[in-house]
């Protein structure tokens, strides 16, 4: 796998998503990046992180769009299970440049971009990191750009012992506006999404109509329309579809891409859900194409609503990546099992 | 045949012959089992671990979406031609 984690917050299930979660976490619309995407917003006044733990890798490609009133948001890359925090990219408080730095965001400087990160507009982030204590790299992009923005080369690791990292910490410091979109995190294994993407967004699809199966009973106590009864962000643990019969299930048509799109480079299938009481219950999400249902994941449920979430990097149906008219005759659910 | 004779015999004892044993106290224990004590009971309650009444619990879902990451359409908001984006036709 090369796709390692991908977040619209459109799902706006993000505490499920990411390792460290936050009380003050909300997610917005007023100011998107993209046209009608959401964003995550630390609400002006709160001092929050975002931390993601993924599969150690020898090398990290992140991309994130940020959006900040005055604050310079370090981003810091750790090993060792999440103990070393090796390198940290910051924007300096005076210069807005985007400056490298090993260990934390006052760590030793290793290199000073060129171009200033402005306040109260979006950029586009792009970071690469793989460590060592003389070959290491660090390079930076913004907003597309197919060449560094500042890069390094030498020593990257911060002592510790291993050579892979693990976990990616971003830092909203202050109690000023900050904005966080479209964050895609990957590896360099695999043949495809083992490097910079360039400018991306994370469009969030919601169900739009019953698809090819309509088993599961609904809150409302029948099997209609219950693509109405899970297309709400965030869920209402009211407003839910369920069955205890092992093979049951739905699908839901999902909604289309917006017009222009040809190139996807992952879909990730995003719920809440849970068990109406003790004793096992199992259940996973469906990913129907090419007139095949594929399940992903089978989870163990719990008594209280959590999120799950599975990562498509190909088209079950074909192998290869999706296109744009495979997601948009794609259909998606949940199945009992 | 030869008489064969004993005239004399000693023995001789080094020390003073075999100690008296003295014995200055002695008592009886003995290992046995114990007399059967009183079994007592103060309070009794039961609890039972079982799966649930129902059976098999529902399997509910309350939110279903899906995510796709794809190239950012850059809108030009200036004068003169909208740019193409690379990944949209």
């Amino acid at each position: 796998m090369a796709l390692l984690f991908m977040d619209g917050f459109g799902g706006q299930d993000s505490n499920f998503k990411w390792d460290v979660g936050s009380a003050t976490y909300t997610t917005a619309t007023a100011t998107p990046r993209t046209p009608g995407n959401y964003y995550w917003t630390n609400g002006s006044g709160a001092t929050v992180s975002m931390v993601k733990n993924f599969t150690a890798s020898s090398r990290i490609f992140v991309g994130y769009g940020w959006y900040t009133s005055v604050d310079n948001s370090p981003v810091s890359f750790y090993g060792d299970g999440g103990v070393t925090q090796h390198i940290t990219v910051v924007r300096n408080a005076t210069t807005r440049f985007l400056e490298i730095r090993r260990g934390s965001a006052a760590g030793t400087l290793l290199a000073t971009g060129t171009q200033q990160v402005f306040n109260n507009q979006w950029n586009y982030i792009e970071i690469s990191v793989t460590i060592s204590d003389t070959i290491g790299e660090v390079h930076v992009r913004l907003n597309g750009s197919s060449t560094d923005e500042v890069s390094y080369t030498g020593d990257t690791k911060n002592g510790g012992t291993a050579t892979t990292l693990d976990k990616i910490h971003f830092t909203f410091p202050n109690a000023f506006a900050n904005y966080f979109a479209d964050v895609y995190i990957l590896n360099d294994t695999g043949a495809t999404n083992n490097t910079f993407l360039g400018d991306v967004t994370v469009r969030t699809l919601s169900p739009n109509g019953n698809g090819t199966s309509s088993q599961l009973v609904g809150s409302d106590g029948n099997s209609t329309d219950n693509y109405l009864l899970v297309d709400e962000h965030p869920y209402s643990a009211t407003d839910y579809v369920g069955s205890a019969t092992i093979g049951q299930k739905d699908t839901y048509t999902i909604a289309n891409l917006p017009a222009g799109v040809s190139t996807v480079y992952g879909v990730q299938v995003s719920g809440m859900m849970a068990k109406s009481d003790s004793s096992l219950a199992q259940a996973r999400y469906i990913v129907r194409s090419g007139g095949t249902d594929y399940g992903g994941t089978t989870r163990a449920l719990t008594t209280t609503y959590t999120g799950y979430y599975d990562l498509h990097e190909t088209d079950p149906a074909t192998g290869v990546a999706w296109t744009p008219g495979g997601v948009n005759n794609m259909e998606s659910g949940m199945e009992v099992m | 045949m030869a008489d064969a004779r004993l005239g004399a015999q000693s023995d001789e004892v080094l020390g003073d012959g075999s100690p008296s044993r003295q014995l200055a106290a002695i008592s009886a224990e003995s290992l046995t089992d114990s007399t059967s004590p009183s079994r007592q009971l103060s309070a009794l309650s039961a609890e039972t671990i079982t799966n649930a009444a129902n059976g098999s619990p529902s399997r509910q879902l309350a939110a279903l979406s899906v995510e796709v990451l794809v190239p950012a359409r850059l809108t030009f908001k200036g004068w003169g031609a909208p740019i193409k984006s690379p990944g949209w036709s």
